[in-house]
């Protein structure tokens, strides 16, 4: 396939099911103030995102075996870093709650963001991709 | 080991631009610009691509300088 298109597809449909995630997200947010109650139900709605976050997941898989073997290796070196940096992050911040208290507890739901906004980050910068 | 290439000089022999000689190779203009600036060393299979399309050798187009 040619490079382009694979970058056409993977942006229509990572656009596509962001734009749902980011809708999941806020649904579930405006149920939670009502509907929060632990029950069976309640934790299945909470779950939508996972959906989106899947297909994500999907498209960008597509896109890692449809485009050319230099984005292929940029985006695999990029992803490497991401992984890298969120290793770190949530290794040393979790070690760091374990010996005080003061410290706020974040969410293991930031780990999905904070990947994508560092590799997003290294493939614009490091590799020029935008260009 | 860095590997060396004519790539660049090739394809101004041809009059082609980076995006002309992507679209025969089936590779992005990106991804020409990093062959040719030596940011990335073709595989095999683009590498043959690649000497097959100019009509020459590998050994011709890449030195590894042994």
């Amino acid at each position: 396939m040619k490079p382009k298109l694979a970058t056409k597809r993977y942006i229509f449909a990572m656009m596509g099911s962001s734009l749902g995630y980011i809708g999941a997200v806020y649904g579930i947010t405006f149920l939670h103030d009502k509907f929060a109650d632990g029950s069976l139900p309640a934790i299945i709605v909470s779950l939508i995102p996972v959906i989106f976050i899947i297909l994500m997941m999907w498209s960008l898989w597509r896109y890692l075996n449809e485009t050319d073997e230099v984005a292929y290796h940029d985006h695999m070196r990029a992803m490497m870093l991401g992984i890298l940096c969120v290793m770190v992050l949530s290794g040393g911040w979790g070690l760091a709650e374990l010996f005080n208290d003061t410290l706020p507890r974040i969410s293991i739901f930031y780990v999905f963001p904070v990947f994508f906004l560092i590799y997003g980050l290294i493939s614009c910068i490091k590799f020029k991709r935008w260009a | 080991m860095i590997v060396e290439n004519k790539l660049k000089a090739l394809r101004a022999e041809k009059g082609w631009s980076q995006a002309v000689l992507g679209d025969h190779l089936d590779i992005s203009r990106q991804s020409v610009n990093a062959i040719e600036t030596g940011r990335y060393d073709p595989s095999l299979p683009l590498a043959f691509r690649i000497a097959r399309l100019f009509g020459r050798p590998i050994e011709d187009i890449f030195d590894d300088g042994e």
